[in-house]
């Protein structure tokens, strides 16, 4: 019979703890187990953020351009140049292998940084089938110089207030303008 | 016994990863694509997700248009599933301060690092014409950043 049954396994249950006096702690470890496994699953360990974008409204009339500084940061597949809207390219920087110049980039707008320290924004142009990444990336070396004072890295602000547009077809960026 | 050490370690570990998984998961997994790492060091808001695989383009985790659809030179710059689907959302899970005010709108795209920027404009473009008047690009903290975390 099934309570007899239950009764014995008592009874030995019983006999098996006797005469000690600990504390039974199978069953936290039991719990414990499960915790941890659970929690590891459940754990993240990438951390996400965001960049924020300086988007024209879709209604908003393109304004007069001010004089001074318009930035531009045109990246093709054959390099990255830097641009003034009004008095045209400054600096090209051809790729590094596969990569784009991204360390060049940083220290030229580091440079222009320091002769107009008020401009804070830029516009980051592309051409059609540029990667995102390289958009991303790039968009780092424009917004942030990251110096490399281990371990703080100090970041400073270069051209935080980004853009991003259509590369002007090659001929008419020679132009400087659309 | 000789469990004690044992259960040392499973605390601390329980305790270890409880205080980890605090920090709530805004952003939904990103399991099936690679997003680009950042320094940026912005916390991801609660906002309405588009999320650019290389297959579909997703809202809130629905999918909405696939990118073999779009044709490259369309005129069109607004895909016009996906700002149906955003308008939608407008009503549904945008925070009550920011359903009149325009500007303040928030969405955030994931992209898969290999997405073209061609795909990613015109995404982006949908979502000003969808009356989203903040698009923020969700990345990966970069791994330098760990040792100057906090």
């Amino acid at each position: 019979m099934a309570s007899s049954k239950l009764a014995a396994r008592a009874i030995r249950n019983h006999a098996k703890y006797r005469g000690r006096n600990d504390l039974n702690i199978v069953p936290m470890i039991d719990m414990m187990v499960i915790l941890v496994f659970f929690l590891l699953f459940t754990a993240v360990f990438s951390n996400t953020n965001i960049i924020e974008l300086n988007l024209p409204a879709p209604n908003s009339s393109v304004p007069d351009l001010p004089k001074g500084l318009q930035l531009e940061i045109i990246v093709r597949h054959t390099g990255i140049e830097i641009a003034d809207r009004n008095s045209g390219v400054l600096r090209s920087l051809p790729k590094k292998g596969a990569e784009h110049d991204y360390a060049g980039l940083s220290e030229y707008l580091q440079f222009v940084k320091g002769k107009y320290p008020t401009v804070l924004a830029a516009s980051v142009l592309l051409e059609q089938d540029i990667q995102y990444d390289v958009l991303v990336q790039t968009m780092d070396s424009v917004r942030l110089w990251q110096m490399d004072d281990k371990p703080k890295y100090t970041k400073v602000e270069l051209f935080p207030d980004i853009s991003v547009g259509d590369a002007p077809v090659v001929g008419a960026a020679a132009r400087g303008g659309k | 016994m000789a469990l004690v050490p044992f259960i040392d370690m499973l605390t601390m570990l329980v305790v270890f990863l409880l205080l980890h998984s605090s920090d709530v998961e805004i952003l939904p997994n990103t399991k099936n694509i690679t997003i680009p790492q950042s320094i940026a060091d912005i916390k991801p808001r609660e906002t309405v997700v588009i999320m650019v695989t290389t297959e579909d383009i997703l809202v809130n985790g629905a999918s909405v248009a696939k990118i073999a659809d779009l044709k490259p030179n369309d005129p069109q710059l607004v895909i016009a599933k996906l700002r149906d689907a955003l308008k939608t959302q407008n009503d549904s899970s945008l925070r009550a301060a920011a359903q009149d005010d325009l500007a303040e709108r928030e969405v955030t795209i994931m992209g898969d690092k290999g997405t073209p920027f061609a795909v990613l404009k015109r995404v982006m473009a949908t979502a000003t014409a969808a009356d989203f008047g903040k698009v923020s690009l969700a990345v990966i903290q970069r791994e330098t950043e760990v040792g100057a975390g906090a």
